[in-house]
């Protein structure tokens, strides 16, 4: 057999390996904390869609890409949720979805731990992150758990007086959790 | 209980301290919605619900002075239906006294909302986050102060035409004895 032939088989795209899996939306969440002169509150985003191709032994084939549904946040205090939907914060009439795909995975030192470079979009803003998260499966079930610093002004969430860190800090936590089933391998 | 000929120190404080906090509170109750939606809003409204529990309080040590202290009596020319409609307005704006702070407060809690006093005391909520109490007790909050101002405006217009027309000493009584003691020397 000719050499490149040979290596290209050895080169098929690793994704064919990975499994797709759907979220459980019943048990999955994605949260913010963040706090308001040091009233600390959380937030929830009710909506959001996530495609997730996960391969616990090529993790090169791992891929996570999320739409957030930014209409969809509530912090269970209509006031404080109408000025999160207004223009010096999510703008949620103009940009209504928040984007999340992971570029390039890898496993991390501690068991079920993996990391990602990733890349968020947040209004216009469009900035790379990093993704560390922990994946727990039996069978066809798996959990996924994330906790991420995201930090808001890059993003121009809360411009003008509400930039002040001593108001809002700057870094929100964003909480991930998706209980996750396996459909049919592609 | 002696009946004292004119009100106490202690009771004239709390009627124009009230008072005074009543004209602040309704002036920001009245214009605080329109401000454009900014942190210095956030804090026209910690400071309405402020001043606002303030004068709970002090409508609670007005009322518990007034079971151990009886008032100066009305002046003695007017007829008893009139005393008894003044009786029935110094009613009806202790009353809405008490339900404008306890509405705003209920209102603040069903909105799950955080209050602190004067942005230094946390307060508690009175009631659990609800749709329906946030729109009952809002409706009363808003709409109660229509009634306190006519009570008001019953109040402030008689007091003035008592003091300028009658020429008695119902207003008399009621403000801070600068000077002569002019109501002295026509004992009842």
């Amino acid at each position: 057999m000719k050499p490149q032939i040979f290596a290209a088989i050895f080169m098929l795209p690793a994704f064919t390996h990975a499994e797709s899996w759907v979220v459980e939306s019943e048990q999955s969440y994605v949260r913010f904390s963040s706090a308001y002169e040091d009233e600390k509150f959380t937030g929830e985003f009710k909506q959001f869609e996530a495609k997730i191709a996960f391969d616990t032994n090529h993790t090169e084939a791992i891929a996570i890409e999320t739409n957030i549904d930014m209409t969809s946040a509530t912090t269970d205090n209509q006031e404080r949720d109408e000025t999160l939907f207004s223009e010096e914060f999510f703008w949620a009439d103009k940009f209504k979805q928040a984007l999340f795909r992971t570029t390039n995975c890898r496993l991390a030192i501690r068991p079920h731990h993996f990391a990602c470079d990733a890349i968020l979009k947040i209004r216009d803003q469009e900035l790379p992150l990093q993704f560390p998260f922990t994946w727990k499966q039996v069978g066809d079930s798996a959990e996924l758990i994330a906790s991420v610093p995201v930090k808001r002004l890059a993003y121009g969430v809360g411009t003008g007086d509400w930039a002040d860190i001593a108001l809002i800090p700057d870094e929100v936590k964003v909480d991930i959790h998706l209980t996750l089933r396996k459909t049919a391998t592609p | 209980m002696n009946i004292p000929q004119h009100w106490s120190s202690l009771g004239k404080l709390l009627h124009w301290i009230i008072a005074f906090l009543i004209f602040l509170l309704l002036a920001m109750g009245w214009l605080m919605d329109e401000l454009p939606r900014s942190p210095f809003k956030v804090n026209v409204y910690a400071l309405h619900k402020s001043l606002g529990l303030t004068v709970l309080i002090l409508m609670a040590v007005r009322i518990a002075w007034r079971a151990f202290y009886k008032r100066p009596p009305m002046p003695e020319f007017m007829p008893t239906w009139q005393k008894s409609l003044a009786s029935i307005n110094h009613g009806l704006v202790y009353a809405l006294l008490i339900a404008m702070p306890l509405s705003g407060w209920l209102y603040s809690s069903a909105s799950n909302s955080q209050l602190k006093w004067f942005w230094i005391v946390p307060i508690p909520a009175l009631i659990q986050p609800s749709s329906e109490a946030r729109w009952l007790s809002h409706y009363a909050h808003e709409n109660a102060p229509w009634i306190l101002t006519i009570c008001l405006v019953l109040h402030i217009g008689a007091a003035l035409y008592h003091h300028f027309i009658y020429r008695d000493d119902a207003l008399i009584t009621m403000l801070p004895r600068l000077g002569k003691r002019a109501h002295e020397e026509t004992p009842r």
